[in-house]
């Protein structure tokens, strides 16, 4: 185990936020999570007793009658916002004294660094560039989760869980969200700062970051397993793969969606409900995609004369 | 919920923040007093160093100012002292009756003036205020009326109240007049006093100049100058800062003591009571060599140029000059200071300034001597390759040139004959003419190229021997086995170990013999040992070569020591060597890429002759490589001659040459493909001439950056962790390890000097754990250097940087200091300094030889050089150096100093080195170029008989030491003869030269004091004759122009008159300390009369 | 004055009646200071003990202090900064446990940016020769330098992390339904815009960490589908390294002095402004869509379809 790199990793300037934030991520999943379980058992008291549904007052927190149902800005809300606003200035400002800026040496574009890493709310892309092209990895990935993140308002049909926690009422939205956000972002940024070392090469936590380390390393493209040769029978072979893909993903989450959340299914337009599937499938075609690289060292599945997938 | 039971009072409402306030307010304020305080001392620790530095420093000149104190009474008590003070009295006492006069009228009179001014500067300015609206008044009646209110006003009288009392009125002018007359008495009276007060002050500067001039440190007034200054101090930035350069260095924030004018030692700053210096007192110390910083002022320069490290920084050691991996220019260690010189005085071959540039100078050295630009190109060493190389691609393209204009001409000859009218055959015709033209110039040009290219091919030099003379030369048996490893053979040689294995032992070995020449050579007789010994230890072989292993070793360490030259060479060929080792076997020619044998001159009807004077080549008339390529001299040795020192040289050896094992591989035609393809690999051509190589490429990284290539581009191969974090030494080898100048590694060696440090002392050090093949190892050979030696390189790579200050930072002098900046490199290049001083304090290799510590051998040593330029003419300086003969036919001597045994060899200087070293001397002694020789006056017949009176003085017999032309006189001559001063001196350095020649060369056997001033004339001092009664002129003078009209029968005559005088009065005792004695007896006569 | 009145006396009988007039006039002018003074000097000092009632104050604060109803609406109501607040909110949406206050202090280190970003821009220019020398003088020189920029940095770094919990909050308590679909959008918008603050923050100190991430980061524009010289049909669209999408965003073929020029305009002007906008409309939103979306009353499942109908 070597302590020292780890060190020398999780102490460098621009890391100290990613280290910061996993356990800030921790905290607040755990006060979402209990919240939700509060909210989901006062939910399901109150569907068995219809009566106390019709008099409660419909909140996990205490409440009497005769305590104010609304209550005025100042003070009440903004002694809290100020509080806040002074305990950031704070752990700002230690954080300052304590820990200066970055500053390498000036910008030389004939000495490349290595590894040369995008700023770490990034990584998780430069991260992709692994397993995919440049121009998903970089511009069409990024664009779908601008879109797909937009989307989402206009596709969760679910009338339930508006204003409050829960996970019982909304477990495929919840579900969902917390795969592309935990494991396809937050994952991926931590795997880009503390395990990607120099080449772009796969160090675990603690291994030395090896300058000269070879590692052997062939990827093969997915239409030479299946002994195709010619440009057109690849571009070919790749479209099936990816429209079966995409054909039967879909079919096998339409019948797993119609029988686990039938509810939201029958809320949903085509327009919306197809839309839904295709973000999900890609989303599940991401690490679909680093398991064929990680596992089976296939690197393209789909080639053409102008772009590779 | 419902399980917490539900309180009274609505929690959101009620529940109070006041100590979640309270606890985020302290904590906010604390957190601000945090950045204050960081703001303040944490980030700027030098704070910290001004404190402790007032302290100490004012302790430090408590202590001192008690000592300069003393020092100052004692002064004081000297008699020289005492009649100063009495002379400052004395102005004293007859300026102060005057002084205190005039300071009374003084004191009078400005007061006075004080009474007038006030009154007079308000109408003034009420004058003045009046003139401007007249000026600007538009109408001519305004004009005039306010011009009339003018006079009126100007009528008014005002009153001034003199400080005596009395009062009186004054019209405006009228008191204009009064103030100035006031202030002209005041001006006068204030003159007076300067005057009178200025032999006393002058005085008073006489007593302090002599205390300062006699104090070792400051008077105790100055050290309290000093004192008030530290204690007045406010911590504040202390910086310099170069704005055109960008230079901004706060390394006095913290140094407080660099600049001091005292010497402040880290002791000497420590607290009383402490026992080693901390890092305070460390800090403080001033700069070791104040001389350095005289000619680089700090407030020009900064600090960062030479030192490097972060000027800036002043928020830590580390960041300053620590060893922060994010700063391009950390600071040079201590050890390798002087790497800050080369970053700017790369062109300089010689540095010296007190006790700084040894090293650097030693590393610029080594890395030409060593022979690694053989491998490794750097800007500035061997460039004759280099200049070679483009003349001959230039030389190659006008030849292509010129044969596109013969063709092109032929075609159109031959379309103007098939032409159909007479004017277009014209017009074609004298398009053909114009090729030809044109063809004339190129042929000038290539003719031009072709002298230049003579000139470099005689300077080109290579570190080692030419290997195509080894089948002449060396015993085949030896060849492999010092391949193996030389330094077996020879400790202390310039071949590197290459690590070769066995198998490239033999075909590198087959391919050098049997790629070498085979012409025959001609048998010699054989000589004679003993005087063969005699000669190689006094002719001055010993100046570059030594002999002798271990503690018998003696000689210079500039070429090979020749210890057991006898084990590998041939007998006839040291004779040729030995009597000019520029002969070569066959000439070589660079065009035709091969070496011209006696067949091509057959062709071509030509006598076999090629020498300097006969370089043209036989086939294409290019200019021919026709020496071999090594710097050692001719010494213009007989034949005779030659076979003794050849005859002696063989017999040194420690086994016989027959005892090496049978090589006869080496005749095997198989092994050489194999031994082409490792003599390329290993670059053996960087060194050596080798048949078929003579154009091969360096095999190196260029180094002229090396010292600021980014630490990422070193190649620390499996150990780079180790050397970021430390760990055990990766080189395991006792013998290289012992080379590191820092011993083994004990803590983190990550940068620029730990790598070329490991990897000079053992270059393979960064193969160790790899898997390589035999082609991929590294090559670099061995150099086996001492530690030394590697601090030297190591300094002087780290200094090899693409410097990052304005270009005019680099000392790329364009006036005189550039022919010594050129000049040096030649003198460095043929060891001059091995028998010749050129500085002060610089010591020969002869110098220290035990031959010379005898007085009568130091007589022999040879002449210093440290005035040459002013003493010698340079046209005639140019024509020794190319014939140090001084003569074409009768060459076995030495042309000034014919009494020397040992002989300024000839060098063969090409024409370009010639020029480079007359200027490098004459820029030296600060002579004008071109020297414009001295009109030296006719003398009368009476003036030169009084010059020849003094010339034969017993107190100055002139002729009994400077040599004749006498062979019988010159055995004992020790000094030129005077019939070369006419063409070789300059007169003025000769009058010089005479009156005080310890001056000029230190410990000169010339006797000083022969002159003494008289009246402002060099007045000879022994006695003179009557004729002198009257004479008014320089002694010197006279004596001089005498001997520049020295002819060659005044001289004999001269010369016999003197012989004879000596033989009566039997001066001349035989032994030589005697003979010393006697001497210096007639230097004290001529002195004391 | 009096006295060349008086040299007129003689002539004129009016005149004299004129200076006794002058006389009784001035006799009562100092009678009246004599009284009057102290009355208004304790009138003064009466005024002066309660400092809510005097002019200066109440042009400030427009209304009184006292602890009634009335009050604390108009303190929010009145104060330019507050009034985006509504007078009274829901009495849980002041829990911090609920809202985590994310949003908020997304917007303060935002303001502390701007502030700490105004005060760096004093010290930088934005050229190849003088921005490495600025930060290195800003470090070493500018009083409060450091942690002027370690706090610049921080924020940023501290702002992205607020801005990812901000929205993974929203989505645990589906906050983005209906009525607040299209504020989500503008904050998906938002998001993407202080990513791409911070990222072209990180050129501006010119040394080696910036210029090797955001040549990194560009030259994934380099393979934009269409756009890209090295995207999918880029080339057939005529794509060249100069003239392409990257060639667009750095002003040149590689990151040099107009890809820092460029950078440093987008940083400090360019998306500011469009974060400002941005951010005026999701704040606006945020009220009009009815405040923040909770905490609500759960909702039950049996209710859900109810409500659709």
């Amino acid at each position: 185990m070597d302590w020292r790199q780890l060190w020398e990793i999780v102490s460098a300037p621009d890391n100290v936020p990613i280290v910061g934030m996993i356990p800030l991520l921790v905290f607040y999943i755990y006060l979402a999570w209990k919240q939700a379980r509060a909210n989901d058992e006062l939910v399901a008291e109150l569907e068995t007793n219809p009566a106390l549904a019709k008099t409660h007052h419909r909140k996990s927190w205490p409440f009497r009658p005769g305590w104010q149902k609304e209550v005025h800005v100042w003070p009440f809300l903004l002694r809290i916002e100020f509080l806040a606003a002074i305990i950031v200035t704070i752990i700002l400002m230690v954080w300052s004294i304590t820990l200066s800026a970055p500053l390498e040496e000036p910008s030389n574009p004939n000495l490349t660094m290595n590894p040369a890493k995008a700023p770490w709310y990034f990584l998780g892309l430069q991260e992709m560039l692994v397993y995919f092209d440049p121009w998903i990895a970089g511009v069409v990935m990024p664009t779908l989760i601008i879109i797909g993140l937009m989307v989402i308002p206009y596709i969760d049909t679910n009338p339930l869980g508006s204003g409050y926690y829960t996970w019982k009422q909304r477990k495929f939205a919840i579900g969902t969200f917390l795969f592309g956000f935990i494991v396809l972002w937050v994952a991926m940024i931590i795997i880009g700062t503390f395990i990607r070392g120099p080449g772009w090469q796969w160090f675990w936590p603690g291994q030395t970051w090896d300058h000269n380390r070879l590692i052997y390393e062939v990827n093969r493209d997915l239409p030479d397993l299946f002994g195709i040769t010619s440009n057109l029978a690849k571009g070919i072979f790749g479209a099936i793969v990816v429209g079966g893909f995409y054909l039967i993903g879909g079919f096998v989450v339409h019948a797993l969606f119609r029988r686990y959340n039938p509810k939201d299914y029958r809320r949903m337009s085509l327009l919306q409900y197809s839309i839904m599937i295709f973000f999900l499938l890609t989303m599940v075609a991401l690490p679909a995609k680093m398991l064929l690289r990680l596992a089976l060292n296939i690197k393209y599945v789909w080639i053409t004369p102008w772009f590779n997938v | 919920m419902p399980e917490k039971p539900i309180p009274e009072d609505d929690p959101i409402v009620s529940k109070s923040y006041a100590l979640h306030y309270l606890v985020a307010m302290v904590l906010l304020l604390g957190t601000l007093f945090w950045a204050l305080s960081d703001e303040y001392w944490i980030q700027r620790p030098w704070k910290g160093y001004q404190q402790e530095w007032k302290h100490r420093y004012v302790a430090f000149l408590k202590s001192a100012k008690s000592e300069s104190a003393k020092s100052e009474k004692e002064i004081e008590q000297n008699p020289e002292y005492q009649q100063l003070l009495q002379n400052y009295q004395q102005a004293y006492d007859s300026a102060r009756p005057r002084r205190d006069a005039i300071q009374i009228q003084l004191n009078n009179l400005n007061a006075e003036i004080l009474a007038v001014q006030s009154v007079f500067t308000d109408r003034r300015a009420y004058v003045n205020a009046l003139n401007y609206k007249i000026e600007t008044d538009s109408s001519a009646s305004g004009k005039e009326s306010k011009q009339k209110e003018l006079e009126k006003y100007k009528q008014k009288t005002a009153t001034v109240k003199y400080p005596d009392g009395h009062k009186q009125d004054y019209t405006y002018d009228q008191l204009e007049a009064a103030y100035n007359h006031l202030r002209d008495q005041r001006t006068q009276l204030s003159a007076e006093l300067g005057d009178i007060l200025k032999p006393v002050a002058d005085a008073n500067t006489k007593m302090a100049t002599y205390i300062s001039e006699h104090m070792v440190d400051l008077t105790p007034a100055q050290i309290d100058g000093l004192r008030k200054k530290t204690e007045d101090w406010d911590p504040k930035i202390v910086q310099i800062n170069v704005a055109d350069a960008n230079i901004v260095d706060r390394c006095e924030s913290c140094h407080m003591g660099a600049r001091e004018p005292l010497k402040l030692t880290a002791v000497a700053l420590t607290p009383k009571g402490q026992k080693k210096p901390d890092e305070y007192a460390q800090a403080f110390v001033s700069h070791p060599e104040p001389g350095l910083l005289r000619v680089h002022d700090p407030d020009k320069f900064g600090c960062s140029p030479c030192h490097q490290g972060n000027g800036r920084a002043t928020t830590s050691i580390e960041k300053a000059h620590g060893n922060y991996e994010h700063w391009l220019w950390p600071l040079f260690p201590k050890e390798n200071a002087e790497a800050g010189c080369q970053t700017c005085h790369s062109a300089d071959m010689f540095l010296a300034s007190g006790e700084v540039g040894a090293t650097i100078s030693e590393g610029k050295d080594l890395f030409r001597q060593k022979g690694c630009m053989g491998c490794h190109r750097y800007e500035g060493y061997d460039k004759e390759p280099e200049d070679l190389n483009s003349i001959s691609q230039q030389i190659k393209q006008l030849e292509q040139e010129r044969a596109q204009n013969i063709k092109q001409a032929g075609y159109l000859m031959k379309q103007a004959d098939a032409a159909a009218t007479n004017e277009e055959a014209n017009r074609l015709n004298e398009k053909a003419i114009a090729l030809r033209v044109a063809n004339s110039k190129v042929d000038a040009r290539v003719q031009q190229l072709d002298f230049q290219s003579h000139s470099l091919m005689q300077d080109m030099k290579k570190v080692g021997p030419n290997l195509k003379d080894i089948r002449l030369k060396l015993n085949r048996d030896w060849i492999p086995v010092w391949l193996k490893k030389p330094t077996d053979f020879r400790p202390t040689t310039k071949m590197p170990n290459f690590r070769l294995n066995a198998r490239q032992i033999q075909a590198i070995s087959a391919f050098i013999w049997q790629s070498a020449l085979t012409d025959p050579l001609p048998r010699q007789k054989p000589g004679n040992a003993e005087h063969g010994q005699e000669l190689f230890e006094t002719r001055g072989c010993l100046a570059c070569h030594s002999i002798g292993e271990g503690d018998q070793m003696q000689g210079g360490a500039f070429a090979a020591n020749l210890t057991r030259v006898g084990e590998k060479d041939n007998y006839d060929y040291l004779v040729r060597w030995v009597h000019n080792a520029r002969e070569r076997t066959r000439p070589y020619c660079p065009y035709e890429k091969k070496d011209i044998g006696p067949e091509d001159y057959a062709k071509k009807g030509l006598p076999y002759v090629f020498d300097l004077a006969h370089s043209q080549c036989p086939n294409d008339g290019h200019e021919l490589q026709v020496q071999n390529m090594t710097v050692m001299p001719s010494l213009r040795l007989t034949v005779s001659d030659a076979q003794d020192i050849a005859s002696y040289l063989i017999t040194q050896k420690k086994q016989e040459p027959s005892a090496y094992p049978d090589a006869s591989y080496m005749e095997d035609p198989a092994l050489k493909e194999e031994g082409r393809k490792w003599v390329r690999h290993f670059g053996c051509a960087g060194c050596h001439e080798i048949a078929g190589f003579e154009d091969e490429g360096r095999i190196g990284t260029e180094l002229t950056a090396e010292g600021s290539k980014p630490i990422e581009r070193l190649d620390f191969a499996l150990f780079t962790e180790p050397a970021q974090r430390g760990g055990k030494d990766p080189i395991a080898v006792q013998e290289d390890l012992q080379r590191l100048p820092d011993g083994p590694a004990t803590g983190p060696w990550y940068d620029h000097k730990g790598f070329f440090e490991h990897k000079l002392a053992e270059p393979n050090v960064y193969d160790k754990g790899k898997i390589k093949s035999e082609t991929e190892v590294l090559r670099m050979p061995n150099p086996h250097l001492t530690n030394q030696e590697i601090r030297s390189l190591t300094t002087f790579l780290l200094g090899s940087q693409e410097s990052s200050l304005p270009a005019s930072y680099q000392y790329r002098p364009a006036d005189t200091r550039r022919d010594i900046q050129e000049g040096w490199w030649v003198v460095k290049k043929y060891n001059c300094m091995g028998c010749h001083q050129f500085i002060p304090g610089q010591p020969t290799t002869l110098m220290g030889m035990a031959r010379y510590q005898d007085p009568d051998w130091k007589e022999q040593l040879p002449p210093k050089l440290l005035t040459e330029g002013a003493r010698v003419d340079p046209e005639w300086l140019q024509r020794f150096l190319a014939n140090p003969a001084l003569s074409t036919t009768d060459t076995d001597r030495n042309g000034v100093r014919s009494y020397l045994k040992v002989r300024m060899p000839t060098f063969s200087f090409s024409d370009n080195e010639l020029r480079k070293l007359v200027r490098f001397f004459q820029a030296m002694s600060q002579q004008p170029m071109p020297y414009i020789p001295e009109q030296v006056p006719t003398l009368s017949a009476k003036e030169i008989d009084m010059a020849r009176s003094l010339f034969s003085s017993n107190a100055a017999p002139c002729l009994k030491c400077h040599a004749t032309g006498d062979p019988q006189h010159d055995k004992n001559a020790t000094a030129p003869n005077f019939l070369l001063a006419k063409e070789r001196l300059k007169p003025d350095w000769v009058e010089r030269w005479i009156v005080e020649p310890q001056a000029i060369s230190p410990g000169t056997s010339m006797p000083s004091g022969l002159f003494r001033q008289e009246n402002g004339h060099w007045v000879f001092a022994g006695p003179t004759p009557a004729s002198f009664q009257g004479y008014g002129q320089d002694h010197t003078k006279l004596l001089v122009d005498y001997i520049f009209q020295l002819t060659p029968e005044e001289q004999r005559r001269v010369s016999a008159a003197m012989g004879k005088n000596r033989a009566t009065s039997q001066l001349r005792p035989e032994a030589g300390n005697e003979k010393r004695a006697g001497r210096s007896g007639a230097i004290h006569t001529g002195g004391t009369h | 004055m009096l006295e060349e009145n008086g040299n007129g006396t003689g002539k004129n009988g009016k005149e004299v009646g004129l200076l006794e007039r002058v006389k009784a006039g001035v006799k009562e002018d100092v009678q009246s200071l004599k009284t009057d003074l102290p009355a208004k000097a304790k009138e003064q000092v009466e005024g002066l003990k309660d400092p809510t009632k005097t002019q200066v104050y109440t042009s400030i604060f427009r209304h009184k202090h006292d602890d009634t109803p009335r009050n604390r609406a108009l303190g929010v109501l009145s104060n330019v900064f507050l009034h985006l607040h509504p007078a009274k909110i829901n009495r849980d949406a002041v829990r911090y446990s609920f809202t985590w206050g994310m949003g908020g202090i997304t917007f303060f280190l935002f303001l502390i940016l701007t502030y700490t970003g105004v005060l760096l821009m004093f010290y930088y220019h934005p050229t190849k020769v003088q921005a490495f020398r600025d930060v290195l003088y800003l470090e070493h020189d500018v009083p409060f330098g450091k942690i002027l920029r370690n706090m610049h940095r921080w924020a940023a770094h501290l702002m992205i992390i607020a801005v990812w919990l901000h929205m993974f909050r929203v989505f645990l308590t589906g906050s983005y339904k209906k009525p607040r679909e299209f504020n989500w959008n503008v904050g998906v918008i938002l998001l993407v815009l202080t990513l791409l603050l911070s990222f072209t923050g990180y050129l501006l100190p010119d040394d080696q960490l910036g210029f090797w991430a955001v040549t990194v980061g560009t030259n994934m524009a380099r393979a934009t589908p269409l756009l890209g010289h090295e995207g999918p049909f880029g080339k057939m669209l005529g794509m060249t390294p100069y003239n392409d999408v990257r060639f667009g965003l750095l002003g040149g073929s590689i990151v040099d002095a107009n890809a820092l020029l460029r950078s440093y305009i987008w940083h400090c002007i360019g998306i500011p402004l469009v974060a400002i906008t941005f951010m005026a409309v999701h704040f606006w939103r945020v009220r009009k869509d009815g405040g923040i979306s909770g905490p609500a009353p759960v909702m039950l499942e049996s209710e859900a379809d109810k409500r659709r109908t």
